[in-house]
């Protein structure tokens, strides 16, 4: 007799279409309708709350490619990238990666960035509620220490670089009737975050972007600038200028100071 | 997050499944729901609106947890970073009731997010067993168990489903939440009498009972009930959730609708609904 585990691996295959031995249809009983009938409608079920899932993250690919294309690319999706996790809202990050390789998608090269840009938006929705950035803990810092300082991105933001408008196409497809976006030869630099209870898209130019990626990855504002100096070195950098912004915006919302002159002094000594 | 709830007992009412659709409704009407309940994985994210809203709707209202990502079935380990975040959403929300499923929805670490049904063996039910103690112990309470609707029966099963869910409660000290929706669901889908099923089932371990309307799908001239949750409760629920209540007394029931959502006040209609048979069939038994 199969056991419990036999029943639940050839079950899994028999969803993903593959052939099972022992044959799981051996293995159900039913009443009029065929074995395959039956295992038939948790096959259904199986692809379709995938597909919806996806549909509910991707809504503008959806509406870029059309419905029964969207349906084809998701399930093929389904097929090649199983999902980890019981909590469904964590399905689908690799959905672009996907569109990027997919041969029918291949000639709409945006769709990729596209499927990133939805991620990002559907990403940031559950992310963590920030306080306030203290600003008075900011100015009681010793401003020889400024260099040592680590902000803190937004937790609900992302930053996305692209070869396409990505906002201007995201909210020509809100309307049932999307205008013409023409297409220039440039790069894009965004932000998707949540500020209180709304998603917010803001256009970074790319010193901005690659400063809030810095921060991103948790760099010294030490390191921060001599990073954009070395990156643009043609151009005059108002870190001043970048921080207040970000930090008035709240796309930055906290600091920590991670060492002191005081430790290097004790260094040197 | 930084308010704090005191734990509060699901009354034995109609209540309503809440769905982010419904958010602004609930919140406009304090108290006109007895309870709500929710999938605690719409909640796992850290912040945002989920929260806001049910932060605000727990203030004034007993809420549960029903759970849909678990797993219990699955001959695989329980998924641990599932379970710690549920136990950090129960300490912070203080849920009067925290239910799941008797299913399973993954194995081998992949997931198919679907409840998919278990063989009625005593393999199985060893297994489950295990399982559940496993998580009672690991949330530090007691966890509810909802027969799911199935659209298959395996040959080895060798248990009555309602033997194997009162064997199940009283092995673990689990409760049963009752879906007569699904028991419908199953007796026609399997033909079995889903009055005996009702009549068989432990009076003192039903925490809940869930009512949910379904689909009737053809296939090939045969009929098959599908547990779509997207329509009005059908006549032939009704009459036996009259029946189950007539003995197991007022039970905290919930109207469940996940997709195809209608206007809020329809679900307001079907609980009402669901109150007053519960009212009178009490009643009438007194």
């Amino acid at each position: 007799m199969p056991t419990l585990r036999d029943i639940q691996e050839q079950f899994a295959r028999h969803l993903q279409g593959l052939p099972t031995s022992p044959d799981i249809a051996a293995q159900v009983k039913f009443n009029q309708l065929q074995n395959n009938q039956r295992l038939q409608v948790y096959q259904n079920n199986f692809k379709l709350s995938l597909v919806s899932s996806l549909a509910a993250v991707y809504p503008v690919i959806r509406k870029l490619v059309g419905e029964e294309f969207f349906d084809y690319a998701a399930k093929n999706f389904i097929q090649n990238t199983p999902s980890k996790h019981g909590n469904l809202h964590e399905y689908g990050s690799e959905f672009g990666l996907f569109l990027a390789e997919f041969e029918p998608a291949k000639q709409l090269t945006y769709l990729p960035d596209m499927a990133r840009f939805e991620w990002a938006y559907h990403r940031v929705f559950h992310e963590l509620e920030t306080n306030p950035f203290d600003l008075q803990r900011l100015q009681d810092v010793d401003e020889q220490d400024y260099g040592y300082i680590v902000f803190s991105l937004n937790p609900a933001s992302r930053l996305i670089a692209s070869n396409y408008p990505l906002v201007e196409i995201w909210q020509a497809n809100q309307s049932d009737n999307p205008p013409e976006i023409k297409l220039e030869a440039k790069k894009y630099f965004f932000l998707i975050g949540r500020r209180k209870f709304e998603n917010v898209f803001q256009s970074l130019d790319e010193v901005e972007y690659q400063f809030l990626n810095l921060i991103k990855d948790s760099k010294m504002l030490g390191e921060i600038s001599t990073a954009l100096i070395d990156m643009f070195p043609d151009q005059q950098i108002d870190l001043n200028q970048l921080l207040v912004k970000n930090v008035t915006l709240n796309n930055i919302s906290d600091f920590k100071l991670v060492r002191t002159s005081k430790d290097d002094e004790c260094l040197i000594k | 997050m930084t308010t704090e709830f005191s734990y509060q007992p699901i009354p034995a009412q109609a209540g309503i499944g809440l769905r982010a659709e419904h958010y602004k409704d609930a919140e406009a009407s304090p108290g006109l729901v007895p309870w709500y309940e929710v999938h605690p994985e719409n909640y796992f994210g850290l912040g945002g609106v989920p929260h806001y809203y049910l932060e605000k709707i727990r203030q004034d209202h007993a809420i549960s947890f029903h759970g849909v990502g678990m797993s219990i079935g699955s001959v695989d380990q329980l998924d641990a970073s599932h379970t710690k975040r549920l136990k950090q959403l129960i300490e912070y929300y203080q849920p009067g009731q925290v239910s799941e499923h008797l299913s399973w929805s993954s194995v081998n670490g992949q997931y198919f997010n679907d409840l998919l049904p278990i063989p009625y063996t005593e393999e199985a039910l060893d297994h489950v067993s295990e399982k559940v103690d496993q998580i009672q112990n690991e949330l530090g309470q007691q966890i509810v168990i909802e027969n799911a609707s199935t659209y298959l029966e395996f040959v080895q099963s060798s248990i009555p489903e309602w033997d194997f869910t009162n064997e199940l409660a009283k092995r673990t000290g689990c409760g049963l939440l009752l879906d007569v929706n699904n028991v419908y669901v199953n007796a026609c889908n399997h033909h079995f009498s889903a009055r005996k099923y009702l009549a068989e089932v432990e009076v003192a371990y039903v925490k809940e009972i869930h009512l949910a309307g379904h689909t009737v799908k053809s296939v090939d001239d045969t009929e098959i009930r599908i547990d779509t949750h997207n329509q009005l409760i059908c006549d032939e629920v009704w009459a036996l959730y009259q029946f189950a209540i007539a003995r197991l007394g007022p039970v905290p029931t919930l109207i469940e609708w996940d997709t195809d959502l209608p206007e809020f006040s329809v679900l307001l209609q079907e609980m009402n609904q669901a109150q007053t048979v519960m009212d009178q069939t009490c009643a009438h038994a007194a």
